[in-house]
């Protein structure tokens, strides 16, 4: 799907222990095992229906021209990296984004200082491709993956160094919240991201029962963490240990000390 | 060492004198099932009026109870119909439960989470312990043992007068323990067994059947197996009710939202289900059997 396939090991997370990149795989995340689709006759029929098209049937390419596809096919793949990931089990994000953009469908809402969102993505290309030139001399699908990281995380930071003009009609923050925004809409309304997050999908008709201590559902599966490390190639692998909490019942161990009273 | 005042009391109970005690104790059960009616119906808001017939009728038959000790008359009267009317209300919500499990989204497809997310099932069974004890109460001698017996009763009456009906109370506190036990099971479930004390009733309420079946065959279970069941289960029931009410107070807030912690926590008169079941074989066991 994407350029960026698993060829090249120093674009996948690193096992802290060895030292050595994670081979990819069908499944990453931490609920080896689980899959939200094996759920799907528990769901009502009209959701059955919605979710199983996101895997067999992403919408054909409508909107955006060829380059463009491919342009913010690239572009996602730094957003929401899937080296991880097995190619044919990487998730189209451009589908959805496509399809959007197509039926012209929005958040109903827009800020003042966005264009339309079809005309963002339009000229967010010609402002990606200008700062491409001006930092590296190219533009933005030639250049190597550090370097297209270097122009994003410049966009990303709000410093961009290029074309003022169109910045100056766009919001640059807006404008990354918009692909930001999209890129995750795609990745996590896709029946894989929820294998890997451990999201047994809609709740409807059949629902959750144990609503305390972060126990898991009858069908689900148990958490079962491991240590990773961002892609070495990667400028952005700032992480907030939170590990220590991530159960319901650790952060109640860790919020009833502040509770009690001196 | 038996004492004297022992031997009495297991006396009376042997020959059917004990309708003040059990009028007694009938009130008592009613109060503590009618609080857990109250809140548990509280949480389901009231949403059917039917839903205020448990409560109403629990407060009545506690009344009804502490009459029946002080008058015989009452006791054969009142605290009879009451108890009559409140067993026919134990269907009548049985009957709703099992439609609001079939109601809830999947309905029966689904049956572990909607019981679980439903209506209890069988909790309006179990509310019908009390007056079950009420309706026997009724049919008892007093303990002062002056009755006049006026008029041939029905045999099965007779039974009840004499204290010879150990086998139907019984078979009456298997039903009730495998119930319990049933509604212990699920309800822990939901929980995940979190803790291993949750298997406790699971595994104590079936022994606790089963040594009440064996008794309506054998006179020797009814003496030997019955009472240990029954003690065991009473015991478990003291300790689970201590364990949903430390529950409660750990909940967030504990005993500064004392009310709302007890409907949203373990459910706290719940153990002592298991514990009524205890009770009715520790009566089983003390009692005559029927004329062969």
């Amino acid at each position: 799907m994407s350029e960026y396939n698993n060829s090249d090991p120093s674009l996948r997370p690193v096992n802290p222990e060895t030292g050595e990149p994670f081979p990819p795989t069908d499944q990453p995340g931490y609920y080896p095992g689980f899959r939200t689709l094996s759920q799907s006759p528990y769901w009502d029929a009209a959701t059955r229906n919605v979710v199983t098209l996101r895997v067999t049937d992403p919408p054909e390419r409508r909107f955006f021209t060829a380059y463009e596809w491919k342009f913010w096919e690239t572009v996602f793949s730094h957003l929401i990296p899937q080296t991880d990931r097995t190619p044919e089990r990487q998730i189209p994000l451009i589908p959805p984004l496509d399809a959007r953009l197509y039926a012209n469908r929005t958040d109903g809402y827009r800020y003042e200082t966005m264009p339309q969102d079809r005309e963002a993505y339009k000229i967010g290309i010609e402002a990606i491709n200008n700062e491409s030139a001006a930092r590296f001399g190219g533009e933005f699908l030639d250049l190597g993956h550090w370097q297209q990281e270097k122009v994003l995380q410049a966009i990303h930071d709000g410093r961009p160094e290029a074309s003022p003009e169109i910045w100056k009609s766009m919001s640059v923050s807006r404008f990354w919240e918009l692909i930001m925004h999209d890129a995750m809409k795609a990745y996590y309304g896709h029946p894989w991201a929820w294998d890997e997050v451990g999201f047994g999908g809609p709740a409807y008709p059949r629902a959750y029962m144990r609503l305390e201590n972060g126990e898991p559902e009858p069908w689900e599966v148990r958490e079962k963490r491991h240590e990773w490390r961002a892609p070495d190639l990667s400028v952005s692998d700032e992480v907030e240990p939170l590990h220590h909490l991530h159960t319901e019942a650790t952060q109640r161990a860790h919020i009833s000390p502040l509770r009690k009273k001196p | 060492m038996a004492t004297s005042l022992e031997i009495e009391i297991t006396n009376h109970i042997r020959e059917g004198k004990f309708q003040r005690s059990l009028a007694l104790l009938t009130a008592a059960t009613s109060v503590v099932s009618g609080l857990e009616v109250a809140y548990e119906h509280y949480r389901g808001s009231y949403s059917r009026r039917v839903m205020y017939t448990p409560v109403i009728l629990s407060g009545l038959l506690s009344i009804a109870g502490v009459a029946a000790f002080f008058s015989r008359r009452a006791a054969q009267s009142v605290l009879r119909w009451t108890s009559v009317v409140t067993l026919a209300d134990a269907g009548l919500g049985f009957y709703f439960h099992v439609r609001g499990i079939h109601r809830k989204p999947g309905g029966w497809r689904f049956p572990m989470t909607n019981m679980v997310m439903g209506p209890p099932i069988f909790a309006p069974l179990l509310f019908g312990t009390s007056a079950y004890l009420g309706l026997i109460a009724s049919y008892l001698q007093r303990e002062e043992g002056n009755t006049p017996t006026s008029r041939e009763l029905l045999s099965a009456e007779q039974d009840i007068r004499e204290g010879k009906f150990q086998q139907q109370v019984a078979v009456v506190a298997g039903i009730s323990a495998l119930l319990s036990g049933f509604e212990a099971y699920y309800s822990h479930y939901k929980n995940n067994f979190r803790y291993k004390m949750q298997w406790s009733p699971v595994v104590i309420a079936p022994l606790l059947a089963a040594a009440c079946f064996a008794s309506v065959k054998s006179r020797r279970a009814a003496s030997t197996l019955l009472p240990a069941a029954a003690a065991l289960a009473s015991a478990d029931a003291a300790v689970g009710f201590y364990y949903h009410a430390r529950g409660v107070l750990r909940r967030p807030g504990g005993s500064k939202h004392l009310v709302y912690n007890i409907i949203y926590g373990p459910p706290i008169f719940a153990p002592l289900l298991l514990g009524a079941a205890g009770m009715l074989g520790f009566l089983a066991s003390l009692l005559r059997r029927r004329r062969a």
